[in-house]
């Protein structure tokens, strides 16, 4: 194994560049030289080398891995684990849209967006008019009013699929819903 | 020679690069046996390191997993094992320092080593040493390792990646992700610090 570096660090010891070998030929030529008529610097070698060899020999550079079909097959385990789970996400991305809550989600913003902006009608609030209504679904029917008590325009859509009970819907502005609707009704507002 | 044999024999050729190909294709048979051909050697280098035969085993999983997940952007422009080392070392410090091994004065779990690993051993154990060589062996090793573990991480790495490894100063910067200048200024300030530390070993 070769290694010359372009810029050795001076700091480096000459015969570590030579024990690496890690020396250009020339260089190498010229440390040999100096190493046959320098006793010191031989022992100094000799020292390092008896530590590196004990080093080889004390830290195996290949250790036989306990139990190594197992060691394979659990490593398989968790890549195709990983890739089921990768497949899975993308799935799911895909067909987002295909999920009722979130079509029922979209209904509702659609017509947040859409059906409301502020003006200062007085049969519907002091601040905001429904001026049309528009649901992609054709079983689904939106109507609007005024809450006082809520100051805000409460737009109800009937027709949307029943939600389980315990969902923690995000974006209900009302906590508590109010005596007489059904289940199965919506409802959105909060908009001023 | 069986098919199997055959095909077995035939897959333990084939070049690392082509096996890295394959599975950046998705070949998950290509990726175990590159965790074959170098599972040994992950495992001897986290086991140098973590001195723990239950640490070391799930630290190589890990070190394999990962690299499973980052070779659709390995390039091939450096060694499939040196890359795997890199992540083999980032994987193990990231585990010295949660643990911070030394901090809590963890002692080598000498019971749980690997068995018939002697200090005195070559690469691999070839027979029981004779007793009284295999105390020296045990006792040396006892030493050596206790000196490095004095080191910190990134020193034991680069001193384990170029005495055990064999490692060259480019591959060494490759696989710890600095430069060649630290690469030499760290196995100096190791080799002294051995040396101090050592220097009774001295002939």
């Amino acid at each position: 194994m070769k290694t010359h570096p372009s810029h050795p660090d001076e700091s480096l010891p000459e015969w570590m560049l030579w024990l690496d070998d890690a020396m250009t030929p020339e260089q190498k030529t010229s440390f040999e030289a100096r190493l046959q008529a320098d006793p010191d610097l031989q022992a100094e070698i000799a020292a390092y080398q008896q530590i590196s060899h004990s080093i080889k020999h004390a830290l195996p550079r290949e250790i036989p891995v306990p139990h190594p079909e197992l060691f394979n097959s659990q490593i398989q385990v968790r890549i195709d684990q990983e890739s089921q789970r990768s497949s899975r996400a993308k799935s799911a991305q895909r067909a987002w849209y295909q999920s009722p809550w979130i079509s029922a989600s979209a209904v509702a913003a659609a017509l947040a967006i859409l059906l409301l902006r502020p003006d200062h009608s007085p049969n519907l609030g002091r601040e905001s008019i429904v001026t049309s209504t528009y649901t992609p679904d054709p079983n689904v029917t939106v109507s609007a009013l005024y809450s006082d008590e809520a100051e805000a325009v409460v737009l109800i859509l009937d027709g949307l699929s029943e939600l389980p009970a315990d969902r923690n819907l995000v974006g209900s502005a009302h906590p508590t819903r109010p005596a007489g609707y059904q289940s199965g009704t919506a409802l959105y507002g909060g908009l001023r | 020679m069986s098919p199997a044999d055959a095909t077995a024999t035939s897959l333990d050729t084939i070049p690392d690069s082509d096996l890295v190909g394959r599975c950046q294709a998705g070949d998950t048979r290509a990726f175990d046996i590159l965790v074959t051909r170098y599972r040994n050697k992950v495992y001897a280098m986290t086991y140098n390191l973590v001195h723990n035969e239950t640490e070391a085993w799930d630290l190589s999983q890990e070190a394999f997993i990962k690299a499973w997940r980052a070779i659709a952007s390995f390039k091939s422009d450096s060694a499939f094992y040196t890359w795997l080392f890199r992540i083999t070392h980032n994987v193990c410090y990231d585990w010295l320092r949660r643990k911070k091994i030394r901090a809590e004065g963890m002692e080598f779990d000498d019971s749980r080593g690997s068995p018939g690993v002697a200090a005195g051993a070559e690469t691999l154990p070839r027979s029981a040493p004779a007793p009284d060589t295999a105390l020296k062996n045990a006792e040396l090793g006892h030493r050596i390792r206790d000196a490095i573990q004095t080191l910190s991480a990134e020193h034991q790495q680069c001193i384990l990646l170029r005495e055990v490894e064999g490692l060259s100063y480019e591959e060494i910067a490759s696989a710890t992700g600095c430069t060649i200048g630290t690469v030499m200024s760290r196995l100096f300030y190791a080799r002294k610090k051995l040396q101090e530390q050592l220097n009774d070993l001295r002939p």
